[in-house]
């Protein structure tokens, strides 16, 4: 593998370029938008049940609420805290499959955008032939695939970002102010998600990218079968072998920490067959995402710089 | 000074060859590889460029391994024959990201990209989108891509496929400027017109084998016992048949042939050497007056396809 000792000398003059080239091709790319589309539909037609449901912005306003220190705060119709619902049920339960609406947003759609983001940064330059030339150029194999990873990461946490935070504010709208302010930690454990997700898929992706010609296919074969299937279907130490189980101890233990009462290792797919939890040390997770990032790099430039021409 | 070494170079593709055992030493100035399509030619610029390891055999450029050691492309510009375009870009775009990977920062790598661009003759098109660009605009973006950093050795694949002629002229000028510079200039070509007119340091290449190197008039005297033909017009067509009785009394002849359209004998040997060396002396002992010696066989073109054609040579 190639590895410059001055990587992080050349940085400040290489990385600029790529990323900004990276940048432009993820936001001219046609897919990019139907999926950014595809994940703010949900979120509008959530928005308009909430409308219709209690109504709001000076419209027919059909909330309970009372006045606590000055703050408004809502209830439901069931006399439930109107944020406390609409942050883990709906905004959560929506963004991650934990909750009362099936989640798909950010699980489906948003490992889409991850997918499709990684495949054409890697596999554009092998189609438009950029890759014959920068192999002719004084750039490592580890520079050309670590500054596209980073400019993937970066694009696709600015994205689901953006997206989260919109459908948050969306959402706990309905909350009111007070409500929007009280559920931030749920916030930030989705955005916590978005940026561990996205450091170990992109750089699978890439990985698969590097080595594969039809990327897209395979990485979502990938995803389908090995993230989507092992966490179900293998309660044991294979899960540690996927992104899934590192994610899902994450939430576990995000969810665990808001204090919602009613979580357990089983519904994050964290118990083996005795009942006993295999979840990962949220601490230790986070450099399971490291390390997966880091490898499928290391992986990745060999591929590159071994690939001929 | 540079130096671009293959050493028992051989390329497999599966069970497929793309070069077998090619010997090369390569200098500064204008080396020509040619050779018809599929003949080795880019595969063997792949392994000087570390872009393909050869399966047998070694290539260094300036001492260094191209295919294990990046270093070695700070000093080399490929022009490859096919498009390698980021088409969002403009043309001063495209040039300026590649200085940036020869550690130019943004503004001296903007600066280097316009001049380059402008002596090429892209003053204006340099802002607009590459898509927008047509070939002869691409070939030349391609050429300022590989030459701004100044490199020392120049790496061309079918550089004038698809230039317009201005465009030709442009790059055959630049090419004997880098030459001068005492660049390696590779170019590979089967537009033999245009390597015949750059350089006589030719490498001819077929089926992955190399058929000779060298100097394209040493080349010829390797050949001197492939057969060529000769065409003779005396000023006076009526002497046509006189010369045509008298060359074939000649063990060196093999054949002779009149051409009363044209006014030519077409004489074939199969000792070139021999027969220019004899023929001026039977004309002065015949006394016959001779408008025109020619030999479509004296042309890069002829010596290629007579190689090409599996004429083997002693």
């Amino acid at each position: 593998m190639e590895i410059s000792s001055d990587f992080f000398r050349r940085f400040k003059n290489l990385f600029p370029p790529i990323y900004k080239d990276c940048m432009y091709r993820i936001v001219k790319n046609k897919l990019t938008w139907v999926m950014i589309v595809m994940l703010l539909l949900p979120a509008v037609l959530v928005f308009y049940g909430g409308l219709m449901e209690y109504g709001t912005f000076g419209l027919d306003d059909k909330r309970q609420h009372e006045t606590i220190d000055g703050n408004k705060v809502y209830y439901n119709e069931y006399g439930e805290l109107m944020h406390e619902y609409l942050a883990q049920e709906i905004f959560y339960g929506f963004s991650t499959g934990l909750g009362e609406l099936p989640g798909f947003t950010l699980g489906l759609f948003g490992i889409l955008l991850i997918i499709m983001i990684s495949s054409e940064i890697i596999g554009e330059e092998y189609t438009a032939k950029t890759m014959n030339i920068l192999r002719t150029t004084p750039i490592t194999s580890f520079e050309i695939l670590a500054y596209r990873y980073l400019s993937a990461v970066i694009g696709t946490i600015a994205i689901l970002g953006a997206y989260t935070l919109i459908f948050y504010i969306m959402i706990m709208q309905f909350s009111g102010i007070h409500g929007i302010m009280k559920e931030l930690d749920v916030l930030v454990l989705v955005l916590k998600l978005i940026v561990l997700e996205s450091i170990a898929f992109v750089g699978i992706f890439c990985l698969i990218a590097v080595y594969t010609k039809r990327a897209f296919i395979f990485s979502f074969a990938y995803w389908l079968l090995w993230e989507g299937l092992i966490p179900v279907l293998a309660p044991n130490i294979l899960q540690k072998f996927t992104v899934s189980h590192y994610l899902n101890s994450i939430e576990f233990d995000g969810a665990k920490s808001i204090g919602w009462g009613d979580v357990s290792e089983g519904m994050y797919f964290l118990e083996d067959r005795a009942g006993e939890s295999i979840a990962t040390e949220p601490l230790a997770a986070i450099f399971a995402f490291l390390f997966i990032a880091s490898l499928t790099l290391f992986i990745g430039s060999i591929g590159i710089s071994n690939r001929q021409f | 000074m540079s130096e671009i070494i293959l050493e028992n170079v051989t390329k497999s593709y599966g069970n497929v060859q793309g070069i077998s055992s090619i010997n090369l030493s390569i200098g500064p100035g204008i080396t020509g590889i040619l050779g018809p399509n599929g003949a080795g030619k880019s595969t063997t610029m792949k392994v000087i460029l570390g872009l393909s390891k050869p399966s047998i055999g070694s290539v260094t450029v300036n001492d260094i391994n191209p295919f294990t050691d990046w270093k070695s492309r700070k000093n080399i510009g490929f022009v490859p024959e096919y498009d390698c375009f980021y088409e969002h870009m403009t043309g001063i775009e495209y040039v300026s990201y590649f200085l940036r990977m020869h550690d130019y920062n943004e503004e001296e790598a903007g600066k280097i990209a316009k001049k380059e661009l402008s002596e090429l003759g892209l003053e204006e098109a340099m802002y607009r989108r590459i898509r927008t660009y047509s070939r002869g605009m691409r070939q030349k973006t391609k050429v300022a891509r590989a030459t701004a950093f100044n490199p020392s050795i120049l790496v061309l694949d079918e550089p004038f496929q698809g230039a317009d002629p201005s465009t030709r002229h442009l790059l055959m000028e630049k090419m004997k400027k880098w030459a001068e510079e005492g660049k390696i200039v590779l170019i590979s070509s089967h537009i033999l017109n245009d390597v015949e007119n750059l350089t006589d340091s030719i490498i001819l290449i077929n089926n992955g084998k190399m058929l000779a190197s060298g100097n394209r008039h040493e080349i010829r005297k390797l050949m001197a016992n492939i057969p060529r033909k000769v065409n003779v017009a005396p000023s006076d067509k009526s002497k046509m048949r006189t010369i045509a009785k008298r060359m074939l009394d000649e063990e060196w002849i093999t054949s002779v042939n009149i051409d009363d359209k044209e006014g030519e004998i077409v004489l074939e040997t199969n000792k070139s050497e021999k027969f220019y060396k004899e023929l001026p002396k039977i004309i002065q002992k015949e006394k016959i007056g001779i408008k025109k010696i020619n030999s479509d066989d004296d042309s890069l073109d002829s010596l290629y396809e007579k190689l090409v054609e599996g004429v083997q040579w002693k």
